[in-house]
């Protein structure tokens, strides 16, 4: 190695400086090869978008001026025109939801109700619902079954449904190092899709396992789209953000119930104002024998479980 | 081994440089290319089928009491209690399968006289309509509830100062004569993870760990 080559030498050599040209260029290649899908994004953010305030900032007109913007990608995207809006928390109303785990017979049409309400992905697939079967006699989470199939309910089973709780103590809200996930006044926790930054500490936060993650940019076929679309619900997410129930918030800040509680065949789910003493739910939580899950970890939930006793 | 400052003029054996450099070039084709891929595909998700989320409810509620298209009072004339053994009078109402607790008679609930109505207490006529008064006799703790809306489906709007609110009568639901809720299909199990095609075997929580098999 050390040796001086003389004039002359074997042809089957190159000269180092030569080697490192060639590997830099080969090198280089190999690189910009490997960066090449980067050429296929297509969603990078806007100036107005990369520029936009928090949303608690944000005016009136700033607000609109967002809705004009997502109700322009969604009709260039979908080929509907939404009616984006942005309903407010009403106020004196602090939304309860209650579940019968008495009656829930486990069919799972509260998941794709939800899944079709709030334009959920389906393929990858997201759903907002879990729904446990588990053996009568005891709340064993960890046994649970969320592959069973065939008719329902099967003997010696019950079925649970898991949903976001609507935590008071919301761990998920302290974990955001961002705030893009807040507790709206109405008791709903929402998330702003455009300001979420996809770390996930959030899901990791959550008790109740209720939060799901965009691995890829959501599939909606075009003629299931949902056009009633709120800002902070329903409307379409981007890749990497985290979504949730929001207990359909675009339907039920407009007096509706949500589309799992309409769904449901048994009637087991149950929604109202937990400020007003005449609601259902404020009679569930009166009269039933009402738990929450994990109530040791001090979440405060706003989803009860009741029993029919 | 000396060091020797004018590198341009060390030597790399020809084979050591191409095979490097070829090996940069390869990994550029395969990136290019998309040889390797983006790992196994997706799995393929049925269609979401409109049953599954369709809010109807699992029973049709009639309007009006016929049987086979003709009223009650074509056949019952509802004059005169009947009398005799029904299945002597020919074949007309057994496909009506009765399991409803310890009720054995037609009569618990159907008016004798009228028979498009139901029977109170005091054998006064229960309408149709008001179907839930005749359920009430028996079930009064689930009347109650289902007063303060804890049982039963209702739809519309909680908030009834903007638009109405509906509720379900308990035959929309509970077949009379068969009252306890038939058992459904479930709709299928989530696609706990999208880059499997291994069943069975999940248990909850398995997608936050890419699944447990």
């Amino acid at each position: 190695m050390s040796e001086e080559r003389k004039p002359g030498e074997p042809a089957n050599e190159i000269s180092r400086r030569a080697f490192l040209a060639a590997l830099t260029t080969s090198a280089v290649t190999a690189t910009a090869a490997a960066l090449s899908p980067l050429k296929d994004v297509v969603d990078l953010p806007t100036l107005e978008e990369f520029l936009r305030l928090h949303y608690k900032e944000l005016t009136p007109e700033d607000k609109k001026a967002i809705l004009e913007r997502i109700a322009a990608q969604v009709e260039k995207d979908y080929g509907v025109r939404p009616n984006v809006t942005d309903p407010p928390p009403i106020p004196g109303v602090e939304f309860g939801y209650a579940l019968n785990i008495g009656r829930c017979i486990g069919c799972r049409k509260c998941v794709y109700a939800c899944a079709k309400e709030n334009n959920q992905s389906r393929n990858p697939q997201i759903q907002y619902i879990r729904v446990l079967q588990m053996r009568k006699g005891s709340i064993d989470v960890e046994s649970a079954k969320t592959d069973y199939e065939g008719e329902v309910p099967k003997d010696g089973f019950y079925y649970m449904p898991v949903q976001c709780h609507q935590c008071r103590k919301a761990p998920c809200v302290k974990a955001c190092p961002v705030q893009a996930t807040w507790q709206e006044p109405d008791g709903i926790v929402v998330i702003d899709y455009n300001w979420c930054i996809g770390c996930r500490y959030c899901m990791a936060a959550c008790p109740y396992g209720a939060r799901r993650f965009n691995f890829e940019k959501p599939e909606i076929p075009k003629d299931e789209l949902n056009p009633e679309m709120g800002y902070l619900s329903n409307r379409p997410r981007p890749k990497g953000v985290v979504e949730k129930c929001h207990f359909c918030l675009h339907r039920t800040r407009k007096g509706k119930y949500p589309a799992c509680v309409e769904v449901c065949p048994t009637g087991s789910r149950k929604f109202g104002n937990l400020l007003d003493p005449d609601s259902e739910i404020a009679n569930i939580i009166k009269t039933k024998r009402v738990y929450v899950l994990k109530e040791e970890v001090g979440t405060l939930p706003r989803f009860y479980y009741y029993f029919n006793l | 081994m000396t060091l020797d400052r004018d590198e341009g003029s060390k030597r790399i054996p020809l084979a050591a440089a191409g095979a490097a450099v070829a090996c940069l070039l390869a990994l550029a084709v395969v990136f290019t290319k998309d040889l390797i891929g983006k790992g196994p595909g997706r799995d393929d998700i049925p269609k979401l089928s409109p049953e599954y989320a369709d809010p109807s409810t699992v029973r049709k509620v009639r309007t009006e009491m016929t049987f086979d298209g003709a009223p009650c009072q074509a056949c019952h004339e509802g004059a005169e209690p009947l009398q005799g053994n029904p299945h002597e009078k020919g074949i007309f109402h057994e496909h009506i399968e009765l399991k409803h607790g310890r009720n054995q008679h037609c009569f618990n609930c159907h008016h004798r006289m009228q028979p498009a109505d139901f029977s109170n207490f005091d054998g006064s006529p229960i309408k149709l309509d008001n179907i839930q008064l005749l359920c009430a006799k028996c079930h009064g703790t689930i009347y109650r509830d289902w007063g303060l809306g804890i049982h039963g489906r209702r739809s519309g709007f909680w908030d009834t100062a903007k638009g109405p609110l509906k509720t379900q009568v308990c035959i929309a639901c509970h077949n009379p004569h068969w009252p306890i809720f038939k058992p459904l299909k479930a709709a299928p199990p989530p696609h706990i993870n999208p880059r499997t095609r291994a069943k069975g075997g999940k248990t909850a929580g398995a997608e936050n760990h890419g699944g447990l098999d």
